[in-house]
C-alpha cells in the first residue's frame, strides 16, 4: 500500500492547504482538544442536571445542607469523569484519530487525579453533611453511613480508586513496575461496578426519579458497551482476522531489532504512516504485557514491521524473540499521520529510537524534490538504524537526511534556533514531525518555537504512552 | 512543575467556585419563596423561646398545629397511665386535667380497674405552646382524645412510684418533600410529667425499600433530638428530610394538644 502521491499532482503554491479527508481532522491540534473537552463539558453540565433539577430553589436551610449539596454535586461530577477516564482510554477510533493516544494518556493522567479529587471530597463534604444534620461526629457519621444500602461496595472501591491513583503518580509508578501497575489499574472496572449501586440507592437525585435512574443507567451502558466493543471484541476479531505471528527479528543497530510480523488480511488493517499498535507476544514471559510500538515501515500488505530499542525487561526481552511466536496487536492508532499536515515543506525530526514513526513518514508523505528534509539524532553515530533504507528513500525523493550526534547536555545544541535556521532558512514555512524522548521533544519545540515555527505547524508524539 | 502547579490550583480554584455558585443558587433564605415551593411542609420552626417559668395566662385555643397539612387519618389517642392512688400534690401554679369529657375508648385491658385514678397528671411546670395559633391555618383537630384510667401496664410499674407516665399519639402526616408524598408519619410521645421521656415513630413511610432504609436510620436520631430539645424544633435528618418534617409535625401536634 504505498500510496506516494505523484509528486506532480501537489499544489505549487507553498500557502495552499493540504486537501484532507475529514474537516475535523485538520483542526489545529488545541482546536480538536478544545473541541472533545467542550463535549466531555457539556455532558458534566447535564449530569449536574440531576442535582439542580431535584433540589428545590431555596431548598437548603442550613451549612449542613449546604455541605450535602456539595458532596452531591462533587459525586455526580466524580461519578461522570470516571467514565470519561475509561472512554479516554477505550481506543476509541474516532477519539484516536482527533487528538492522538499519546495527548490521550497525557487527559487520562490529569482526569484521573482530578477525579480522585472530587470522589474525595464527595466522600468527606457527604459526611461533614450528614453529621451535621445529625448532630454527631465525623467518626460517629461515618459509621452511619457505611449503614446505608451498597455503602460498604462504595467504600472499597474508593478505595481502589485512591489506590489506582497512588500507584499512577509519578514517583511510585517508577518503583512498582509495570505489572503491578497494570493490574491494580484493572481493578478500576471493578471498582467502577461496585460504586455503581449506591449511586442508585442512595442518592437522592436516583431514589424516587425512573427517569434519572434510566438516564443514569444508560450512560454506564452506552460506556460499558463501547469499552466491550473496543477493547474486547475488536482485539479478539482481530485476533481470528489476522493470526499475527513473527516471522523474523533482524538485528538493526547495537540494542535495537526490528521485528517483522505476518499474518492474514494485513491490508484491512488499514494501518497509515505514522501510527502505532499495542503489541502483545505470546511468549511465556511476555503474555500478559501489551506495549505500544509505531509501524517502522510503511504498511505493504505483506509484513508489519516494528524496531525496539532494549530499554527496559520487556523490550530487552523482545530483543530474542524467536520466529513463529504467535502475536495479538490492537490497533493501529495515533493521529501522528500526514492528516497534520498544513504545509507543502517538511521537517522531520527523529530522536533515537523515535525515528520509528517518521521512517514510514518519510517514505509516503506526500513532496517534491527537495521538500522533504529528515533531522536524525542519537547519542553515537552507531546508535541510528535504517541506514542504507534511509539513503535509498532520499536518493528516489529527492530527500534529505541530516545526522546530528551528540549528548543532549554537550553543544553544540541541534535544535537552537539559529542551528535550525541555518539548517533550513525556510524553516517556518514547513510542518514539523517530531518524535523522540519527551526531553529531546521539549528543546526541539522550544528552538523551533524560538525561530519562528508557529505552533500548529509543529506536530509532536513522545514516545512514552 | 510551576505549571502543574498553577493547573492544580486553577482547577482546585474552579471547582471550589463552581460548586459554591450551584448551592448558592439553590440556598435562598427560607421564607415566601419556601412555602410556595414546598406547600404542605412545615419549615424550619422559628425558635420562639420557652419560658421556664409557668404560664399563668389563658391557655391557647385547642388545636395549634401550625401545619395546613389535613392529616388523612386523624386518629389521636391520650393513653394515662396513673398509678398510686394518693397523686404526689400537683406543684405547679396551673396544673390543668386531661379532659375527661371526650370520648372515651378505653385501650386498657378488661381487667377491673383498680381505684379509679383522677386523671391529673403530676405536672410541675405546664409549659405554654411555643408558636401561636393561626386560627386560619387551623387543621381539623384530632378528633378523638381519649382518656384512659387503666392500670398501669406491668413495664411502667417502677417509674410510676414516683409520677405518672402519659402517653400520647400524633395524628398522622404526611411525608412529602416538593410535589412527592412518601407515606404517612405517627409518632407516639411519653412524658413523665410534662418531660418527653420517650418517642416512638408508629409509623414511617414503608413503600419503598429505600424508604424504609432510610427512616431506619432517621428514626433513632430524631428521636434523640426531640429528647434533647423537649420541642418540635428539631433538625432535618439528612436524607430524610419529608420524614423530618412531617415528625416535627407530629411533635408539634401532640405538645399543642398537650398544653392547650
Amino acid at each position: 500500500m504505498r500510496t506516494a502521491s505523484p509528486p506532480d499532482r501537489r499544489p505549487s503554491d507553498a500557502s495552499e492547504r493540504i486537501p484532507v479527508t475529514s474537516p475535523i481532522a485538520h483542526l489545529p491540534q488545541p482546536r480538536r482538544e478544545g473541541l472533545v473537552a467542550a463535549v466531555v463539558a457539556v455532558g458534566a453540565v447535564a449530569v449536574l442536571g440531576f442535582w439542580w433539577g431535584d433540589t428545590a430553589s431555596g431548598a437548603l436551610h442550613s451549612t449542613a445542607d449546604r455541605l450535602t449539596a456539595a458532596g452531591r454535586i462533587t459525586g455526580l461530577l466524580g461519578t461522570y469523569l470516571v467514565l470519561v477516564e475509561v472512554l479516554l482510554m477505550s481506543r476509541l477510533p474516532w477519539l484516536d484519530r482527533l487528538i492522538g493516544m499519546d495527548r490521550l494518556a497525557t487527559w487520562h493522567r490529569r482526569n484521573g487525579e482530578y477525579c480522585i479529587w472530587l470522589l474525595g471530597a464527595h466522600t468527606l463534604f457527604t459526611i461533614w453533611g450528614y453529621a451535621g444534620a445529625d448532630h454527631t461526629g465525623l467518626l460517629h457519621e461515618t459509621a452511619l453511613t457505611l449503614a446505608l444500602p451498597d455503602m460498604v461496595t462504595a467504600t472499597v472501591a474508593f478505595f481502589a480508586l485512591v489506590a489506582v491513583g497512588v500507584l499512577s503518580a509519578r514517583a511510585v509508578r517508577r518503583r512498582v513496575g509495570y505489572q503491578t501497575w497494570y493490574t491494580v489499574h484493572l481493578v478500576t472496572y471493578l471498582a467502577i461496578v461496585a460504586s455503581f449501586a449506591h449511586v442508585l440507592s442512595d442518592g437522592n437525585d436516583f431514589v424516587d426519579h425512573p427517569l434519572n435512574r434510566a438516564l443514569w443507567i444508560a450512560m454506564y451502558a452506552v460506556v460499558a458497551v463501547l469499552v466491550l466493543v473496543h477493547r474486547v471484541g475488536r482485539p479478539v476479531r482481530n485476533a481470528w482476522r489476522h493470526r499475527l505471528v513473527v516471522d523474523r527479528v533482524v538485528p538493526e543497530a547495537p540494542g535495537v531489532v526490528s521485528i517483522y510480523v505476518t499474518g492474514r488480511n494485513l491490508d484491512d488493517l488499514a494501518a497509515r504512516p505514522g501510527q502505532f499498535l499495542t503489541w502483545r507476544f505470546l511468549t511465556r514471559r511476555g503474555w500478559w504485557q501489551a506495549h505500544p510500538f509505531s509501524l517502522s515501515a510503511a504498511p505493504n500488505g505483506r509484513y508489519l514491521r516494528i524496531t525496539v530499542k532494549a530499554s527496559g525487561d520487556h523490550t530487552a526481552e523482545l530483543q530474542r524473540l524467536r520466529p513463529g511466536v504467535r502475536v495479538l496487536a490492537e490497533g493501529p492508532f495515533g493521529a501522528f499521520t500526514a492528516d497534520r499536515r498544513t504545509r507543502r515543506r517538511v521537517l522531520l525530526v527523529a530522536g533515537g529510537i523515535g525515528i520509528a514513526p517518521l521512517r514510514p513518514l518519510f517514505e509516503t508523505l506526500p513532496a517534491r524534490p527537495g521538500d522533504l528534509t529528515l533531522l536524525y539524532r542519537t547519542s553515537r553515530p552507531e546508535d541510528a538504524v535504517f541506514g542504507e533504507e534511509l539513503e535509498a528513500i532520499a536518493r528516489e525523493r529527492g530527500a534529505r537526511v541530516l545526522y546530528r550526534h551528540g549528548s543532549r547536555h554537550r553543544p553544540p545544541d541541534p535544535f537552537s534556533p539559529a542551528a535550525l535556521r541555518s539548517l533550513l532558512p525556510d524553516l517556518v514555512d514547513h510542518d514539523v514531525f517530531l518524535c523522540g524522548p519527551p526531553g529531546m521533544i521539549e528543546s526541539a519545540r522550544d528552538g523551533l518555537r524560538a525561530a519562528g515555527v508557529p505552533a500548529r505547524q509543529i506536530h509532536a508524539e513522545a514516545f512514552e504512552l | 512543575m510551576k505549571t502543574l502547579l498553577r493547573r492544580a490550583a486553577a482547577t482546585a480554584l474552579g471547582t471550589m467556585l463552581g460548586v459554591s455558585l450551584l448551592v448558592a443558587a439553590k440556598s435562598a433564605p427560607s421564607g415566601p419563596r419556601l412555602a410556595l415551593t414546598e406547600p404542605g411542609v412545615i419549615g424550619r420552626r422559628p425558635a420562639a423561646p420557652v419560658p421556664k417559668t409557668p404560664a399563668t395566662t389563658a391557655p391557647p385555643p385547642p388545636s395549634t398545629t401550625t401545619s395546613s397539612t389535613p392529616a388523612p387519618t386523624s386518629s389521636s389517642t391520650v393513653t394515662t397511665a396513673a398509678p398510686a392512688p394518693p397523686p404526689p400534690p400537683p406543684t405547679a401554679t396551673t396544673t390543668r386535667p386531661t379532659a375527661p369529657s371526650t370520648t372515651a375508648t378505653t385501650r386498657a385491658p378488661a381487667r377491673p380497674a383498680p381505684p379509679k385514678a383522677p386523671p391529673v397528671t403530676t405536672a410541675t411546670t405546664v409549659r405554654p405552646t411555643t408558636a401561636p395559633p393561626p386560627p386560619a391555618a387551623a387543621p381539623p383537630p384530632p378528633t378523638t382524645a381519649t382518656a384512659t384510667t387503666g392500670p398501669p401496664p406491668p413495664t411502667t410499674v417502677t417509674t410510676a412510684a414516683a409520677s405518672a407516665t402519659t402517653t400520647v399519639d400524633s395524628p398522622v402526616f404526611t411525608a412529602s418533600y416538593g410535589r412527592e408524598a412518601y407515606g404517612y408519619v405517627q409518632v407516639r410521645l411519653t412524658f413523665q410529667g410534662h418531660q418527653i421521656i420517650d418517642a416512638v415513630a408508629l409509623q414511617t413511610p414503608n413503600s419503598h425499600a429505600k424508604s424504609v432504609q432510610i427512616n431506619t436510620r432517621a428514626t433513632p436520631i430524631l428521636r434523640q433530638e426531640v429528647l434533647a430539645a423537649q420541642s418540635a424544633q428539631i433538625d432535618t435528618v439528612s436524607g430524610a428530610t419529608a420524614t423530618s418534617e412531617a415528625y416535627a409535625q407530629c411533635i408539634q401536634a401532640i405538645l399543642d394538644q398537650v398544653w392547650k
